[in-house]
């Protein structure tokens, strides 16, 4: 990945309202009830409830 | 020269995304969720990116397979701009990462290690490690991600 791609996208990041630049599909399906979204969302959980997040992001404001 | 990626479709949340890899084993359909399942203490919300291909027979998703389309790096920059139009419209949220197996999260880790000083322009990047969140540093082999917009 070239260090251009990521100094634009720092840079179009600031921008208010970039992200409506990506096409909407208002059809697409609800993953909501995915089962393997689902389990890796359950897998995640346990995983930060035993270990907890980097003490960094507790500071953060 | 810009960094080649997949262009993208977002639901109207901007909480999932699709996209086609297109490589040597033909065209195959992506797709990228942000799901929100734990809070920090002091309210902040905490998503899983799930990240798979997508099965329009059963309309699920499976990040089981091994594609092998050739498309590594593009494929990873596409789930890498997934995550700043996320970031875009849902605010700075920290997102958890963590393949399926062993072999996928190195996947992420090789992706990450081959562009980190690019990467780290945009994010930090913590990797689970020996039972405790460290922030990433090539050479090491995480269990886990944890990014958050800088």
């Amino acid at each position: 990945m070239s260090s251009e791609f990521f100094e634009e996208e720092k840079n179009k990041s600031s921008k208010v309202g970039d992200y409506k630049d990506v096409k909407i599909d208002y059809s697409m399906p609800d993953l909501s009830n995915d089962p393997f979204l689902i389990r890796k969302a359950e897998a995640a959980a346990k995983m930060l409830d035993r270990y907890g997040v980097p003490e960094a992001l507790l500071q953060r404001k | 020269m810009l960094l080649d990626k997949y262009e993208f479709e977002a639901n109207d949340t901007f909480d999932s995304f699709s996209f086609e890899s297109r490589g040597k084993n033909g065209i195959i359909k992506k797709k990228v969720n942000y799901r929100i399942f734990s809070r920090l203490p002091n309210g902040e919300p905490v998503y899983n990116l799930g990240f798979g291909d997508w099965t329009e027979e059963t309309e699920l998703l499976d990040d089981t397979s091994i594609s092998n389309n050739g498309d590594r790096d593009k494929v990873l920059a596409t789930v890498a701009s997934t995550l700043l139009s996320f970031y875009e419209k849902n605010g700075n949220i920290p997102v958890y990462a963590e393949g399926t197996t062993p072999a996928k999260t190195r996947l992420y880790q090789m992706g990450i290690n081959a562009n980190l000083t690019e990467i780290q322009t945009v994010f930090t990047v913590y990797g689970f490690y020996d039972g405790k969140w460290v922030q990433f540093e090539p050479g090491w082999n995480y269990k886990a991600f944890l990014v958050i917009k800088k």
